[in-house]
């Protein structure tokens, strides 16, 4: 049961509030991709002990999706942040 | 066993005289007992019976680590509380308790008659007895069940409630003793917004039995506690245990409210139990620790206690345990006890296995002091008359080991201790692992969380001076101030675990599951190494007390027949909850319709007048059918259903879900997510639309209407609308931001009613005066704005039934409104209100799938016989698109949707039914996805999915339901009814 900072409310609320939403910056691949490339990304998942980086919703409150970068092991989170910023910083 | 006379600390109230039952006799405590102090002071010696052998057993501890004393509170009543424990049950007027053990009773059990056979009872004993053959565990199994377990469950709904509360802190300090007292009051001192709480009724933990040893310990109690309940800072919390904490210092603790109150006394306004989320900013672990018993042979004869019991019972309730005391343990707290005892006015013989502590105060006092001697084998018949004892020798290499010439020593208590084990529990919850200390001889908390802390005998603090010094410190640091650090704990001077030569005798570990030494051994002699499996094989440290007094003892069982050192065998898992928690309590008030809530559409009242029958959809309570009479469900549907292929019908389809989206790419979006096409579709249109995931298959389809070329209302299925709300969000936010669209949810902003039949055209011309509901000017698939009974409405001309059918969407406030308007104004057509059940017999006729019942996840639009609704020409391929082409979605065998007909026309196939191709087959090519007696057709109609299906049109095939039945049956087309579709523009 962690809090996690909803980078668009603004504020420390907890996990209850938010919905988790998978892992986060999969690539959608291109329809000429190959059959085993097209199964990576709908079924395959990284599945890291340690850091992971996901998506979650604010289910419960402003319905925005961004980005948690999260400890599975300790949920330590290291950073919230929305996918535009990450665009901004590529 | 007597109450003594009055002490100066005593926490009774001699002045509040507490009647009560126990095992249907009447009995007498004060105000402040709790039932084990109070069975105490009555003599009571025998208290339960054990799991396995059905031994007797008695009270061995004084608080929430006791696992014999199980008792039943208040049976058969709405207040039927199973297994409490005796040591934490506060006596009320009235009390009717009895023991949770016991077949038939606890002075005559059943099990204590096989005992020629417990020797063949040792761990692994059933699975290894009842295992084969398997087809007699049923058999086996019933006879068990009533051998297992404790308390019986409650066979009466709960009478009372109970609420969750969430706290937001500073600090919270879990533990009322010398050093949660001292953090607290640091803490709060300092500023600090602090919450204390505690397991018992009063605050002050061990402190109560140093305060009986030494009056300066009562008096910092006084003050510390005056202090705390004045500040402002601080709320206190008592009956209040932290059972759990998790991460970011989430703390939940159950405070028990009212069981301490009389029944009839309960306020019915309040809740028995509360759960307290508290987040803290900081969580000090001031949980105390609890002593171990000693492993001898019948430790677990009545009148066997730990020894710090002993002095509690004593200082706190002023109960003597026994007047012929035996204190024996391989500590120095047990001179402290014989101290205590000597004070009480008996005259204790001491027992220690190690030599050279100074006890000549209680030699000039002519106690009997034996060092170098531990206890082997307790005697008696009932209760504890003898104890056996025997010399000890000790060498690093073997550790103790005890001789065999044993010298008998009369006496009706033994107050035994094998050192103390801390409360690392909650320090563990979190993924913690406790380190064995050599020096004290326990698993220590390894404290390695951030914003935590850990003060007094947990940390090893064997006096409360020190327990209150590193309270005060921890409590400085909590509340963000500097501190100095304070001196190691004082540890108690503690030997080695002394654990039995396994032979014959009964060593118990853990009580409550009849866990013994030599189970231990065997388990390991089984090939068990970890101790989770050894844990598991053997039961130890099962059951309400999760070994609280008999883990370590087992874990120290396990090292010395391993030969491995105690931190390599290392603990269990330390696991929510601390001590058992009620269902009640967990659930709060979020039970019946606040744990489901139930959906009504604005038409509830009407139906409910029209005596409906409601199924549950998604929350919904949608009408099921309209039995008229006493018409049964089947009689209702085909009435209903005739009446909408004949003449007229209506349906409330107002729980289907629906999301408004607008905005330049509202267009876009749907081609996105839809399968179909709908760049062409215009203002006035409506188009039906399935949709898929990444993985092309279906999860969802809904006629969506054209508002304007930026608007559009999709719908939903019933039960997916959040999920398919959720789902467009996702991709909207994640990869398509670019989209200018918004979506609303507005499933609850409309109602809708549906006109459904041949004559549905003469009702709306009646209803609606300006829209032109002719065939030609109102085509099937379109939609007009306009005016039914002076309510603007969106008007749909799309079917679900085949049959010519306008849906009124209005506002949702006047849904009830339009519905018994329709109801009325369709009179003179004898217009029939039909429900769910019919609405899935006309759509089945019809061929059309339910999302959900038809396909279950691995249908694919092709799979469905629905490559018409499939687009692969869209600039924007739509999701799931690129799936389709997967060799194994496009690979041929695939269950594909078709049509059955049962040879017999009055035999309705079960949904779920298997398929089979051959009559001796076993190999299932299919199953029954919807199935239903057609009144319009008047046989049974199904549809399935089929191994390639599609290409068996007219093959004989077979179902065999869960009954020796083969079913033959021909694969049709899974269009039944009106393949022409004549029907859809109604009576002209």
């Amino acid at each position: 049961m962690f809090l996690i900072h909803c980078p668009y409310c603004g504020e420390l609320r907890d996990e209850q509030e938010y919905r988790y939403a998978g892992e986060a910056f999969i690539q959608r691949p291109s329809l000429d991709c190959t059959d085993e490339q097209w199964g990576d990304y709908v079924f395959n998942r990284t599945n890291p002990k340690g850091k992971t980086v996901e998506q979650w919703a604010h289910a419960a409150g402003c319905r925005k999706l961004f980005v948690v970068e999260r400890n599975n092991v300790t949920n330590e989170i290291y950073a919230v942040r929305t996918f535009e910023s990450y665009k901004e910083q590529a | 066993m007597k109450r003594l006379y009055k002490q100066a600390n005593e926490r009774i109230d001699r002045s509040k005289e507490i009647h009560f039952s126990w095992q249907g006799a009447h009995y007498t405590g004060y105000a402040g007992d709790t039932l084990a102090s109070a069975l105490l002071a009555n003599g009571v010696k025998l208290v339960g019976r054990s799991f396995k052998y059905g031994r007797q057993r008695g009270i061995m501890a004084a608080g929430v680590e006791e696992p014999n004393a199980l008792v039943i509170l208040e049976p058969e009543t709405g207040y039927h509380v199973p297994n409490a424990r005796a040591t934490e049950v506060e006596i009320y007027p009235d009390l009717v308790a009895k023991a949770a053990s016991g077949i038939p009773s606890i002075n005559e059990d059943l099990r204590a008659w096989l005992k020629p056979f417990h020797r063949f009872m040792a761990a692994g004993f059933y699975y290894k007895t009842f295992m084969s053959p398997a087809l007699l565990w049923p058999k086996y199994e019933e006879q068990l069940r009533k051998l297992a377990g404790f308390a019986t469950a409650p066979n009466k709904p709960d009478a009372e409630t109970y609420d969750h509360y969430n706290q937001h802190t500073d600090v919270a300090v879990i533990g009322g003793g010398a050093a949660g007292l001292a953090a607290a009051l640091a803490a709060a001192n300092a500023g600090s917004k602090v919450l204390l709480l505690d397991e018992r009724a009063q605050l002050g933990g061990e402190l109560v039995v140093d305060a009986g040893r030494d009056p300066a310990a009562q008096a910092w109690f006084n003050q510390t506690y005056a202090a705390l309940e004045a500040h402002a800072n601080v709320k206190i919390l008592v009956r209040t245990t932290a059972y759990a904490l998790h991460d970011y210092n989430l703390v939940l603790a159950l405070e028990r409210r009212q069981d301490h109150v009389t029944i009839g006394a309960r306020n019915p306004h309040q809740s028995r139990q509360r759960l307290h989320r508290i987040r803290a900013n900081k969580v000090v672990l001031a949980t105390g620790s609890h002593e171990r018993p000693l492993m001898f042979a019948n430790n677990d004869l009545p009148g066997v206690m730990l020894a710090s019991a002993v002095s509690r019972y004593q200082y706190e309730y002023s109960v003597l345990c026994g007047s012929k005391p035996l204190v024996v343990g391989n500590n120095d707290s047990i001179y402290e006890v014989a101290r205590d005892l000597v004070k009480a006015g008996t005259r204790p013989t001491v027992v220690d296995c190690r030599m050279g502590y100074d006890a000549s105060d209680l030699t000039k006092l002519g106690v009997l002091v034996k060092q170098g001697y531990t206890i082997v084998k307790a005697e008696g018949r009932t209760s504890v008359e003898r104890a056996l004892i025997a010399k000890t020798a000790y060498s690093d290499s073997h550790g103790w080991v005890v001789g065999d010439a044993p010298e008998t020593i009369a006496c009706d208590l033994i107050a035994c201790s094998g050192g103390f084990s801390p409360l690392v529990h909650l320090d563990c919850h979190t993924g913690s692992k406790p380190w064995f200390s050599k020096d004290y001889q326990a698993f220590m908390p390894a404290c390695d969380k951030p914003h935590r802390y850990v003060a007094g005998s947990v940390n090893g603090h064997s006096d409360w001076q020190g327990a209150a010094a590193e309270g005060e410190y921890v409590g400085l640091l909590a509340a963000g101030q500097a501190a100095n650090p304070v001196n190691a704990p004082k540890l108690l001077n503690v030997a080695d675990f002394i654990c039995p030569d396994v032979g014959r005798d009964k060593v118990f570990l853990d009580m409550q599951n009849d866990v013994k030494a030599s189970d231990i051994e065997l388990a390991i002699l089984e090939n068990y190494r970890s101790i989770e499996h050894i844990k598991r094989y053997t039961a130890l440290g099962f059951g309400t007390d999760q070994g609280k007094t008999g883990n370590v003892n087992g874990i120290a069982v396990a090292a010395k027949v391993m030969n491995l050192p105690i931190e390599a065998v290392g603990t269990t898992t330390f696991r929510p909850m601390y001590t058992p928690v009620t269902m009640g309590v967990l659930a709060g008030s979020e039970i019946g319709l606040h744990s489901d809530p139930q959906r009504f559409t604005p038409m509830q009242a009407s139906h409910r007048a029209k005596g409906a029958e409601f199924e549950v959809v998604g929350q919904w309570m949608r009408p099921w059918y309209f039995p008229q009479g006493s018409e049964d469900m089947h009689q209702a549907v085909a009435r209903e259903c005739l009446a909408v292929r004949n003449n007229l019908g209506m349906m409330d389809a107002s729980t289907l879900g629906k999301i408004d989206i607008q905005g330049p790419d509202a267009r876009e979006l749907l081609a996105r997510v839809y399968t179909n096409a709908w760049a062409k579709l215009a203002p006035g249109k409506c188009r039906y639309g399935l949709m898929c995931d990444e993985t092309g298959m279906i999860i969802d389809d809904g006629v969506t209407a054209c508002i304007s070329d930026t608007h559009f209302l999709m719908t939903t299925t019933t039960g997916g609308a959040a999920r398919i709300y959720n789902h467009l969000e996702t991709w909207l936010q994640t990869e398509w931001p670019d989209l200018k669209v918004y979506i609303t949810s507005v499933t609850d902003h409309w109602s809708t009613t549906a006109v459904v039949g041949p004559k549905a055209r003469r009702l709306m011309e009646k209803l609606c005066k300006d829209v032109d509901c002719s065939a030609a000017n109102f085509p099937f698939m379109d939609w007009r704005e306009g005016t039914v009974c002076g309510v603007p409405a969106r008007i749909m001309r799309i079917s679900f039934s085949g049959e010519l059918s306008y849906e009124i969407n209005v506002q949702a406030n006047y849904g009830r409104f339009i519905w018994e308007s329709v109801m009325e104004a369709g009179k003179e057509f004898n217009i029939t209100p039909y429900g769910t059940e019919s609405m899935h017999v006309l759509r089945a006729e019809k061929g059309y799938v339910i999302v959900g019942q038809d396909t279950d996840g691995s249908i694919t639009p092709y799979d469905a016989n629905m490559a018409w609704a499939v687009s692969l020409n869209k600039p924007y391929p739509f999701l799931g698109q690129r799936a389709l082409t997967r060799s194994d979605t496009a690979r041929p065998g695939r269950k594909q949707l078709v049509g059955l007909l049962t040879d017999d026309p009055h035999k309705v196939l079960n949904e779920g039914c298997q398929l089979v191709a051959e009559i001796g087959s076993k190999a299932m090519i299919g199953h029954v996805t919807s199935s239903y007696f057609s009144p319009v057709l008047g046989r049974s109609i199904a549809m399935a999915v089929v191994k390639g299906g599609l290409d068996l049109m007219g093959t004989k095939i077979y179902a065999k339901p869960l009954s020796y039945e083969v079913i033959p049956l021909t694969i049709v087309d899974s269009v039944f009814y009106d393949q022409g579709k004549e029907k859809i523009d109604g009576e002209i």
